[in-house]
Parts: structure tokens; C-alpha cells; sequence
């Protein structure tokens, strides 16, 4: 008999064929109500039919006669019945009987799609293609109906949208069913809601987070309300913590996530932007945190966390810094004060917890051990300046060494010490440490090390022979140093086996730490490492024995060290790979230079492959192009970095675009680096007032600020550097006196009169110059009455000399480029603020010179906390001659006007002064303002009181300050800022150069 | 009388003071502070001139440190009262000029500006002594000479020497010694061994490195030997730089901090 649904397609599918012959297979009994069925199923559609005849052989030998009745009956319920659902029966009759998990299983599954399809029919025929797969579980119907019921109350729930979102969360079926559990859909569908407020649904359901299927059940359970809670605040930094949260913390041990993860659930959803910062990066800042430290630490943030929620974020950041500088229980002691502070003042305790108050940095520094280069780059380099007789410029780096590394460029005296040192139990020892090293890179200079220029390009091959060379040449320079200063003879010996007690418990020594081990050991300190093989010992310490001797030169050690890297080829004595440069410094990505070399084939040393151009392609931040990976973005690298997190080297397939961060190694590739630096450049900026301050700049002064809002000082916040001021030719100068041909005698003869009396006459002196007549007539009087005459009979004259020095820091910022008037109506075109203050200082000085009061001139300006600029115009040693008169004519507007630590500055340059009368005199036009001069940009209240502290202590160090300020609404801030009696507006612009010197004669005193 | 002082010669200030001297023309040591110059002037003055006779004033060299307080009258004489006399006595220089001592003025640039009108006409062809007082102009006597000191690191930019003033004198240039010499006068000085001079020479040569770069002065031969008198005593040589070197020479606790590391590197 020809049946319609299925003769036409015998021939053309195999597959059915097959299935036919399998019907057929059962005996005609069966074919024939198989055939029957289908039949019925026909009516209503052939390709219904057709997947059941599929399958109805391979029913009926699993089900047997009544089962695959019941089978087909649940399928044409599906189809034909009320609400009839005929896609969802073909993805019923798709499924292999075997696949279903038996009848019930199957009535089960079908009931819940029918359920479903009560509620929309495109709904139930989504379960039904997608849920199948689940069937096979124990817990597959269980899933279901969890699945079921969070679909529909999302349908349910959401108006409009919840048709929306109950597509996309249906469609999610195969990846979401089986990864998380039942007690999650329901969490999951809602955190979908809510962050799909303002984004695709698909986007959301579309993929889970990576990793978040592998946690338990109880971390989903805190994680995902904790994820909605900040939705409610905001949906897209809650999306990015969702996203980002599971892959970052998916190495960590699952006790330590699921205290973070408690940790999140306490914190203020207010604070989801923070969060969203820190999510990217929350796993590698936790993994610095020693393991045994992990639980403590993080139940600590979490306390502060019920109290102090911001400050719970900022104090996960630092984490692992703090673990880095203290021990457990002096960060114990840390946070209890830093709970106080938070307590009393919410932004001070934010900024406690960040580490960038002074309060903070104090408590935690009177904690550590370590000793920090901050702390302490002025001595070693005072002492290495001292001991090779070369200025040189200290650069921190990362990473302590016994062998520092061959300075690129001697000629440029820069030398390198580590950022900080705690090997050692006390403070005192970790500094002798930093001793021996400023001693090592001074006997570099002093016994000849960079005496061939081309001595780097003779050890950078093999890759071993740099270590290698450094160890040999250390022995070298380390018996030099021993002979020529006799106090350093023991010390590397006797500190060499205080640090090999303690690197002998290593469990897996670097080659850096075996290189260094071994230069201790060849210059005689003890015992040896365990790990450290006594031939090998043998070995170098044979080797190296020949530079000890006092003629030992750099090319000896050259010698040896090529002699240590073939005896060191012996597989018997290799040495450990070598380790990648793990850890990379926020200046080599946006200061640094790119190595020559870059791009060159790896070594066999094991390293990280080198990089791969097509592989750096920094992800966007867009949860809609989230792949089966995570690729860190620009802004999530800046903040892993800011977070000192170290970046550590592991393995792993990343399907997604992106930057592998193990493909960082070493420096990177000047194209590469151009692309990171305007990735960097161009990301969403963090808050610019978290943007680090770079701290290696010798030549920089840094200063801290205060900070109203906090009540304390934001530590080293301000980096300052002094800049030279190129002039013209002193026309401007000259000009200046020319037009004021008529002024200046005036203000000459002013001057004159203010100039003391260079002696003073005092009477009544028992010694002096000469007699005091009437004193000694009265005394001859008294003798002649017998009286006892007075012995002070002598006059004497006393130096009477004004002893000032006066600093004159003018605000060069870029408001002085206002002209004071329309061009030609003032006689002369296009004067300015700038140069009415030029003009006001030529006066100034050709009084000063008749005065004869020591004065220095600096302006100032600069852009942002990181770049506050200190022109020199006029030091106190200098004359008043054409170099000077150039610099006064090359004053120029500029940019911002960060005050505070402009005054910090020459605070500190008139300390330096040694007069009995100091005055500091500031020439504004305009409130201290800058880029980050506090969180808000439109207030300047910042600003004002930074720069009333910046007054306070100037007045403190003995210097009275005063302010001369040419803005009309100068009142307003300034009487803010300093006493009446210390500020003066002069309204009059164009009058400063005549009112200037009466402005000193007034408040200049001597 | 008083055994010679002990002078080891650097370079040829000996003979240029000894052609100076043979001319009488006024002569100004310019160097840094310790470095020798009032020990010259002794030693060139005992040459020259021979032991002073009968123990009394030296009437070979008379020094008079000068400071910001030192007037022309001081220099010159003034009358007291003794009893019921008026006494006009003479002051360090009017009696170099009669009695032809070498008068040695130390830091000349300290003294008040009216003494500069004492040295001009004593120090050009005039060689006179006007003493306003007494209405008296003195003619200098034939072996008198007139030598003044100066330190130019160490005034500030308002107390320099006019030329009008220092283009009268010859100018023998003064500086710390090179090392060996060094050591030699520290262990003259102080009575400590050579090697432990030598030392302290090498500690005075490094620390030098630091003028101009945190220090005004490098560190004086002068409280080298103190260092060295200290460690004679029994002082521990690091406390001995410490007390006698580095706070002497500096407040900053950071210098000093690291002149300490300096000496421990040199001393242990």
C-alpha cells in the first residue's frame, strides 16, 4: 500500500529506508501498527510522520508494544492536542527513544512542554528541540520542571520583555541546563532580567561566564543575587562582574572563591563600578596573597565590608601589597586602624584602605620589615656617588638580584635597585642588603666593568653568558671592593649566609635565585643549598677562584663566565630554565622602550614562544562580543596592573581574539607597544585620580597633597619636576625698562629709602669701638663724689643689615594668555595677563638689586597630579645678568594650576636659604585648578584647601607667605586660603608693575 | 719656643709665598675651609722670619679670625680707660704694621665693610695705615705683610670680595690634598697610623663626591684629624666619623645616613 507521507521518500532517504526495513524487521503485526500510527500522525503532517517512523522500530524494541503507543500517543498529544504544538512534536519525534530515559521519563517531558506551550507554543517548541539532551540524567526531569518554572516566570514577570527574555533563556537550554543546577535557573533567569536592562537578552543567555558552570552550587548561590543586587544600581558594570568574576577566579581554590564571593555579597551596589574594576583582575590579586593567608584575609575584608563597604573594595586591591610589606599580624593591626579611620571619616578610611594616605602608608611602614627604595634611594644614591666619584640617578625595578643588571647605557648613570627588599627578618638587614648592591653597582664604576663600550653586545650571547658574566664579574668586584674598603670584606660572606639559611628552604629555586646562591658561595659564605649540587659548587667556585686576584680584570671575568657556560652545558649541572620576565612595570608599557631584539625565535631555554603580532588584539569591553574566553581589555590590563598584581605565566587554550596575557614576555615589540600605548590611551579611563604617579624618577620630587574630604594627605601624590625656561635674548627686558623709563627711578628712590642704616649706634657698652661721652662724663662724675662709677662707658656700632630673601612664584597657567584689553586700546596690542606680570617682576628685580635683598623667581603650571612643572627663572645664587634677564622674557602661559605642591616646592627651596627673614610671594591670576585637583572637577574646594594647607606649612617652616593675585574675585577663595593680612587682589591689572614693588615694601619686612 | 709647625707641602705655594713674601706683596689664600691655609701662613711665617725672640707675642705673624662683627677699630686700636686715663691701644694690625709682622686675616670677606678701606692703601704702593683716631698715618713697616684668606664656596652672593679689594693681592689657589699627602698630614695631625690615615683620607676623598649633590662643603682635613684624635682616644672609628665627619658637616639626615654607610664600608 502507497502511503503519501512515506512512499515518496523511501528511495531518496537512506535513513528512512532503513527504518522501514527495521519496522518491517518486527513482523507485519507490528509494521502494521506502526505504519497505522504514523498514518494517524500523517493526517496532520508528513514530516511528523516521517521522524516518528524514524524511530518507531527502535520504540518498539525498547518500549515494546504498549510503550511505543504510549510514545506515539504523547507525540500526537503534543501535535494535535490542546494547545497544539506541532514543532515541538517533531523535536519530540527527533529524539532517539533511547535518548528519552524511558515512557515516563518521556510523559514527563511532555507534560512539561505541553505546560509550556499553554503559554506560548514557540516557547514549548524551543524546550522541546533543546531539552533533550538532559532526558538522560537521573535528575534530567527534575531539571525540567525547575527549568520550566523559571522560564515561565520569566515570561510571566517581565511584561512585555518577558517574552523576550524567556526566548533567550529557553534557547539557553543546552549549555545552562546541564552546567548549573536546579536551585539556580531561577536565580540565573532573574540575573538575566536584570542586567539585560539595557542590552540584548541573547547576549546574556546566550553563553555562561567561563568557569561559572565548574562552581559549587553554594557559590552560585551567592554569586548571582549578589550580581543582581548590582544591576539594581547598575546593569553594565553588573554585567561586566558577571562576566568577568567566574574565568578570573577559576584557578582559585574553592574555599577562597567562595569567600570573595561573600565578600561581594556584602558589598554596597552602589559600588558596582568599583567592582567592576576589580572583577578582571580579583583572581590574580588574590592568588599574591599567600594561600595560607587567603580565608584570614578575606574574612577580614569581609568585616570591613558589613561596615565599611568602599573601603572593603579599595582594601581587596592592595591585598597582596600589604602581604608583600607585612606580616599577617601587623596587617591585623593595619586594618584595625584603618577601621577607626573609617569610622570617623568614610573617604579617609577609602583612601586608608587604598594605601594612599600618609595615615596608611605610616601604619603600614611602621609594620614592615621590608626596606622599601622609596624610603631610602637618597642614601644608596648619595653612597654610590660617593664611592665611583659619579652623580648617577637611581631606577627602581622589580625583582632583587645579588647580580643587578649591565646598565644599558653607563654614559647615562642611571643605575638600578630593586623597588624593595624583604628577605631578611629585620628592616636593618634587608637595608645592608641594599648596601652591598649600591656597593657592587659602584665597584662597577670604580674597578672598571663598563670599561669596553660594547660590553653588552658581547655578553648577550648565548642567553646564559649575561647571568653567567654577572656572577663572575660580581666575584670580581666583590674582591676588589673587599680589598679597597676594608669594612665590606666580611660582608658579603657574612650577609651571603644569613640569605642562604633562609634560600635554602626554597622549595623550587629560579635560576636567578641558584645564580645567586652560587656568587654567594664563591665569595665564602655558607651552607649550601640543598637543591644546589656540591660538583657544581665545585665547579664555579674553581672557576672563579683566578678573579680574586687584585689584577683581575672585566675581561678575565668575560673569560671565565664562557668557561662557566661550557662546563654548565653538562645536563648533570644544568641549570634551571630560565624564568620568563613575569613581571612587567606600568613604565614599560607606556614609557619604556622596546627591546632590538624583539621578535627573535625563543631559546631552547623554555621560555614563552615569542610574540605573535595577530595574537595582540586587545578585546573590546562589549559583553556582546563575549566568546568561550575572556580577553583582557586595555582597561582591565591597566587595572591589573595598578593593582600590583604580578602577571604570572600559565597555560591554556583561549579560543577568543585578545591579548593572551602569557604571551607578554619581556618587552614588547615597538609596534605592539604603540598599539598597547593607545589601547591604554584610549580606554575608558579609571578614575584619573587612581592613575598611578610613576615613582622610579629620580629627577622628580614628589609631594603629598591634602586631602579635605579625608582629612589627611594623599601620600607622594604629586610629582614635580623642575623645568628650564628657554629665553629670548633679554629683549623683552630691556623693553620693559625702556617703558618704564619714567617709573623706575621712582621705585629706585622707594627702595633707597627702605634700605637700612647699615650700623646702628648703641650706647653703654662695657666694650667697644669708642667712648660713650656722657656715660663717661657721668662716670667722672661719680668718682668725684665717690661714688662707684659705672664701667659701660663705650659706644659701639651694630650691623644693621636686612637679611631677606624673598621667592617669587608666579601661576603660569594657560588663563594668563588673556589679553588684559582689546588689542590697541591700552596703546599697546595684545597685552596680556602674563605679561603684565613679566613686566611686574623686571621692575621687581631692578629694585631688589638696589635693595640688595636675595630673591629667587619660579613659575609654575603643569597638567594633572603626575606632571606639576617648576620653572626656573631666577635661583638665589644667580645674578641678575642676561641669562636671567632671557628667562624672565621666556615666561609664557602654560597649562593647569595645581598650587599646592607649586608652594610645596619653593617651601622647600627657601628652607634651603639661609636668611633670618623669608618671605614667599605668589603671583596668581586665578583659583588653584587642574585636571584630578580633586574628585570633582567643577569644585575647586579641592584645591583651595590643598593650597591653604601648602600655605600653613610654609608659615610653619618659618616662611611667610603672601598672595598677590590679579583676579577680581580673588576675595572669594582667597580669604579662604590665608589670613586677611596675607593676600591682596589688585584689581587693576595692568597696574601690577607699579604696584608691585609697594606690595613688597609693605610686606616685606627684614 | 714654640717647635715649627708642621706643614707638608702640596704643590708651589711655598715658593710663590716665599716670592711673594721677598716683594711684599699682599698675599690672599683662596680655598676651602681646612684645607690648610692658617697652617701655611704659619709654617711660611716660621720659615721666613725664624722663631719669635723672647717668647712673648709672636712678632712674626699675627692672625686675626675675622667675623661679621669685626670693625675697623678693631683692627686698628682704640682708646680705653684705664684708671683716669685715656689709653690708646693698638690694634692687631696697626701693631703688625710697626712692629713688620705678617698680619694674616681669616675669612676677610666676614669682617665689616669699613675694614676694606684699612686694607687699600696698605696693600698698594702706599703701604700706609691711616688711623683717623689719632690723626696718624702710619708707613708700614719694610717687613710687614699683609695676608688675607677667603673661602668662595661658602659666602653667600651678597658677601663676595670686590675686585677693587682682590685685585691687590696675588692669589695662591688652596684645595684638600690628594690622598697619600692627605693621610700623611692626618697622621701628623692626630697621632693615628698611617693606615688608619689613609683611611680617613680615602673617607675624605669620597665624601668630597658630595659637594654641590647634598653637601655646601666637602669635609675639612681638619675634622679628618679630629676623626683621627677621636680614634686615638679609643673612639670606635664609625662613631668617630660620625661625631667628628658627617654631623659636623651636614644636617641632612639623609647624608648623613649615608656618609655613615660610607664609613662603615671603609672601617667595617
Amino acid at each position: 500500500m502507497r502511503r503519501s507521507w512515506l512512499s515518496p521518500h523511501l528511495l531518496a532517504d537512506a535513513a528512512l529506508a532503513e527504518a522501514d526495513r527495521g519496522a518491517a524487521a518486527l513482523g507485519p503485526s507490528a509494521h502494521a501498527t506502526l505504519l497505522a500510527a504514523c498514518d494517524r500522525l500523517g493526517e496532520s503532517s508528513t514530516l511528523l510522520a516521517l521522524r516518528a517512523y524514524r524511530h518507531a522500530a527502535e520504540a518498539w524494541r525498547r518500549f515494546g508494544p504498549e510503550g511505543t503507543a504510549r510514545w506515539l500517543a504523547l507525540g500526537e498529544a503534543v501535535a494535535t492536542g490542546e494547545p497544539a504544538c506541532r514543532e515541538g512534536a517533531l523535536a519530540y519525534f527527533a529524539v532517539p527513544p533511547a535518548a528519552l530515559g524511558g515512557p515516563d521519563g518521556a510523559a514527563a517531558w511532555c507534560d512539561l512542554g505541553r505546560a509550556v506551550a499553554r503559554v506560548s507554543r514557540r516557547l514549548a517548541a524551543t524546550f522541546f528541540e533543546r531539552t533533550a539532551p538532559v532526558l538522560g540524567r537521573p535528575d534530567g526531569i527534575e531539571r525540567l520542571r525547575a527549568w520550566v518554572e523559571a522560564g515561565l516566570g520569566l515570561h510571566d514577570t517581565r511584561g512585555w520583555r518577558g517574552a523576550f527574555l524567556a526566548q533567550a533563556y529557553f534557547d539557553a537550554a543546552p549549555g545552562a541546563l546541564a552546567a548549573l543546577g536546579p536551585a539556580d535557573y531561577r536565580a540565573w533567569a532573574e540575573t538575566g532580567a536584570a542586567l539585560s536592562a539595557d542590552a540584548e537578552e541573547r547576549a546574556f543567555f546566550a553563553t555562561l561566564p567561563d568557569g561559572l558552570g565548574a562552581w559549587r552550587a553554594e557559590e552560585r548561590v551567592l554569586f548571582l543575587p549578589a550580581v543582581r543586587a548590582l544591576a539594581a544600581a547598575s546593569p553594565r558594570h553588573a554585567r561586566i562582574v558577571y562576566r568577568a568574576l567566574p574565568p578570573a577566579t577559576a584557578k582559585l581554590p574553592a574555599d577562597a572563591r567562595a569567600a570573595l564571593l561573600h565578600v561581594l555579597a556584602r558589598i554596597d551596589p552602589r559600588l558596582a563600578a568599583s567592582l567592576a574594576e576589580l572583577a578582571p583582575v580579583a583572581g590574580a590579586v588574590l592568588a599574591e596573597v599567600p594561600p595560607a593567608e587567603r580565608l584570614a584575609a578575606l574574612a577580614r575584608v569581609e568585616e570591613l565590608a558589613a561596615a565599611h563597604p568602599e573601603a572593603a573594595v579599595a582594601a581587596l586591591r592592595v591585598l597582596p601589597r600589604l602581604y608583600e610589606e607585612a606580616s599577617p599580624l601587623e596587617i591585623r593591626r593595619w586594618f584595625g586602624a584603618g577601621t577607626a579611620v573609617a569610622a570617623e571619616n568614610a573617604a579617609a578610611g577609602r583612601a586608608y584602605f587604598a594605601l594612599e594616605s600618609r595615615t596608611s602608608l605610616a601604619v603600614l611602614r611602621a609594620a614592615s620589615t621590608a626596606a622599601a627604595l622609596e624610603d631610602t634611594q637618597g642614601v644608596w644614591r648619595k653612597l654610590v656617588q660617593m664611592l665611583s666619584g659619579e652623580p648617577v640617578v637611581v631606577r627602581g625595578v622589580e625583582g632583587a638580584t645579588l647580580r643587578p643588571p649591565l646598565e644599558d647605557l653607563p654614559a647615562e648613570h642611571e643605575v638600578a635597585l630593586p623597588l624593595r627588599i624583604d628577605w631578611l627578618p629585620t628592616h636593618e638587614d634587608n637595608c645592608r642588603v641594599y648596601r652591598l648592591l649600591a656597593t657592587v653597582l659602584a665597584g662597577r664604576r670604580e674597578f672598571g666593568t663598563y670599561a669596553h663600550p660594547d660590553l653588552r653586545a658581547r655578553v648577550c650571547a648565548p642567553e646564559l653568558l649575561e647571568d653567567l658574566f654577572l656572577l663572575a664579574e660580581g666575584v670580581r668586584v666583590h674582591h676588589r671592593l673587599a680589598t679597597s674598603y676594608p669594612g665590606l670584606a666580611g660582608e658579603a660572606r657574612a650577609l651571603g649566609t644569613r640569605l642562604l639559611e633562609g634560600w635554602g628552604r626554597e622549595p623550587a629555586p629560579s635560576r636567578t635565585l641558584v645564580l645567586d646562591a652560587l656568587l654567594l658561595l664563591a665569595l665564602g659564605a655558607r651552607p649550601r643549598p640543598a637543591w644546589l649540587a656540591a660538583d657544581a659548587v665545585a665547579l664555579v667556585t674553581r672557576l672563579v677562584a683566578p678573579l680574586a686576584a687584585p689584577g683581575a680584570s672585566v675581561e678575565d671575568a668575560l673569560t671565565v663566565a664562557r668557561a662557566l657556560a661550557a662546563a654548565l652545558d653538562a645536563p648533570a649541572l644544568a641549570l634551571p630554565a630560565a624564568e620568563p620576565e613575569v613581571v612587567l612595570l606600568l613604565d614599560d608599557l607606556t614609557g619604556g622602550e622596546p627591546r632590538a631584539d624583539a621578535g627573535a625565535p625563543a631559546s631552547e631555554g623554555g621560555e614563552a614562544p615569542p610574540l605573535d603580532p595577530a595574537a595582540l588584539e586587545l578585546a573590546s569591553t562589549r559583553d556582546d562580543e563575549a566568546a568561550s574566553g575572556h580577553p583582557l581589555s586595555a582597561d582591565e590590563l591597566r587595572r591589573l596592573l595598578e593593582a600590583g598584581a604580578k602577571i604570572g605565566q600559565g597555560s591554556g587554550v583561549s579560543a577568543g581574539g585578545g591579548l593572551p596575557i602569557t604571551a607578554l614576555v619581556g618587552k614588547i615589540p615597538a609596534a605592539q607597544l604603540a598599539a598597547l600605548r593607545r589601547a591604554l590611551g584610549d580606554a575608558e579611563p579609571a578614575a584619573a585620580r587612581r592613575a598611578p604617579v610613576p615613582a622610579r624618577d629620580d629627577h622628580a620630587f614628589f609631594y603629598d597633597e591634602w586631602d579635605h574630604l579625608i582629612a589627611d594627605y594623599r601620600s607622594r601624590w604629586c610629582r614635580l619636576t623642575e623645568v628650564g625656561l628657554a629665553g629670548d635674548a633679554g629683549e623683552f627686558f630691556g623693553r620693559t625698562l625702556a617703558d618704564y623709563a619714567r617709573l623706575l627711578p621712582e621705585v629706585r628712590r622707594q627702595f633707597q629709602r627702605i634700605r637700612p642704616e647699615m650700623y646702628r649706634s648703641i650706647r653703654g657698652l662695657e666694650d667697644g669701638e669708642d667712648f660713650d661721652l656722657n656715660a663717661t662724663i657721668d662716670a667722672r662724675i661719680d668718682v668725684r663724689a665717690r661714688r662707684a662709677p659705672s664701667t659701660r662707658l663705650y659706644r659701639s656700632r651694630v650691623r644693621e643689615a636686612r637679611d631677606v630673601a624673598t621667592l617669587f612664584l608666579l601661576d603660569m597657567s594657560a588663563s594668563t594668555d588673556e589679553p588684559l584689553a582689546p588689542a590697541g586700546t591700552d596703546g599697546r596690542a595684545g597685552r596680556r595677563i602674563i605679561d603684565a606680570l613679566r613686566e611686574a617682576l623686571v621692575i621687581m628685580t631692578e629694585a631688589l638689586d638696589e635693595l640688595g635683598d636675595a630673591y629667587a623667581i619660579y613659575g609654575f603650571s603643569g597638567q594633572g597630579r603626575a606632571n606639576v612643572e617648576f620653572y626656573l627663572v631666577k635661583g638665589f645664587g644667580e645674578r641678575l645678568g642676561p641669562t636671567v634677564k632671557a628667562r624672565i622674557g621666556g615666561i609664557a602661559p602654560k597649562r593647569s594650576t595645581r598650587m599646592g605642591a607649586a608652594l610645596r616646592h619653593a617651601t622647600r627651596k627657601l628652607t634651603a636659604v639661609g636668611a633670618r627673614a623669608r618671605h614667599l610671594m605668589l603671583l596668581s591670576d586665578g583659583f588653584p585648578q587642574d585636571d584630578d585637583y580633586g574628585e570633582d572637577r567643577r569644585s575647586h574646594v579641592y584645591g583651595i584647601r590643598d593650597t591653604a594647607a601648602a600655605l600653613r606649612e610654609a608659615d610653619a617652616a618659618g616662611i611667610m607667605p603672601f598672595c598677590v593675585t590679579v583676579d577680581r574675585a580673588g576675595h572669594d577663595y582667597l580669604r579662604e586660603m590665608c589670613d586677611a593680612s596675607r593676600y591682596l587682589v589688585i584689581e587693576d591689572i595692568a597696574a601690577l608693575p607699579r604696584e608691585l614693588p609697594k606690595v613688597y615694601r609693605r610686606v616685606v619686612r627684614a | 719656643m714654640s717647635a715649627e709647625p708642621f706643614y707638608l707641602p702640596i704643590g708651589d705655594e711655598v715658593a710663590l709665598f716665599t716670592a711673594a713674601y721677598e716683594c711684599r706683596l699682599p698675599v690672599l689664600l683662596k680655598g676651602p675651609t681646612g684645607c690648610g691655609k692658617t697652617r701655611f701662613v704659619e709654617y711660611m711665617a716660621r720659615k721666613l722670619r725664624g722663631a719669635a725672640r723672647n717668647g712673648g707675642p709672636d712678632g712674626n705673624l699675627i692672625t686675626v679670625a675675622c667675623h661679621e662683627d669685626l670693625t675697623g677699630s678693631d683692627l686698628v686700636g682704640r682708646y680705653l680707660i684705664k684708671g683716669d686715663e685715656t689709653v690708646w691701644v693698638d690694634g692687631p694690625l696697626t701693631q703688625a704694621v710697626k712692629m713688620g709682622a705678617i698680619c694674616y686675616l681669616d675669612e676677610i670677606v666676614e669682617a665689616r665693610k669699613d675694614t676694606t678701606v684699612l686694607i687699600h692703601p696698605l696693600t698698594d704702593h702706599r703701604r700706609i695705615l691711616p688711623i683717623d683716631k689719632k690723626g696718624e698715618i702710619l708707613e708700614a713697616h719694610p717687613d710687614f705683610l699683609l695676608v688675607i684668606s677667603y673661602n668662595p664656596g661658602y659666602q653667600s652672593v651678597l658677601k663676595d670680595l670686590k675686585h677693587s679689594t682682590r685685585q691687590r693681592f696675588v692669589t695662591i689657589d688652596f684645595d684638600y690634598a690628594p690622598r697619600d699627602k692627605e693621610a700623611q698630614v692626618i697622621a701628623h695631625e692626630s697621632g693615628v697610623a698611617m693606615e688608619t690615615a689613609l683611611e680617613l683620607a680615602k673617607l675624605g676623598e669620597k665624601v668630597r663626591h658630595l659637594k654641590a649633590s647634598g653637601l655646601e662643603e666637602g669635609v675639612s682635613t681638619r675634622l679628618l684629624i679630629y676623626a683621627g684624635l677621636l680614634m686615638r682616644q679609643g673612639v670606635p672609628p664609625r662613631r668617630a666619623c660620625e661625631v667628628a665627619v658627617s654631623r659636623s658637616l651636614t644636617d641632612d639626615a639623609e647624608s648623613q645616613r649615608a656618609i655613615g654607610e660610607l664609613a662603615q664600608a671603609i672601617f667595617g
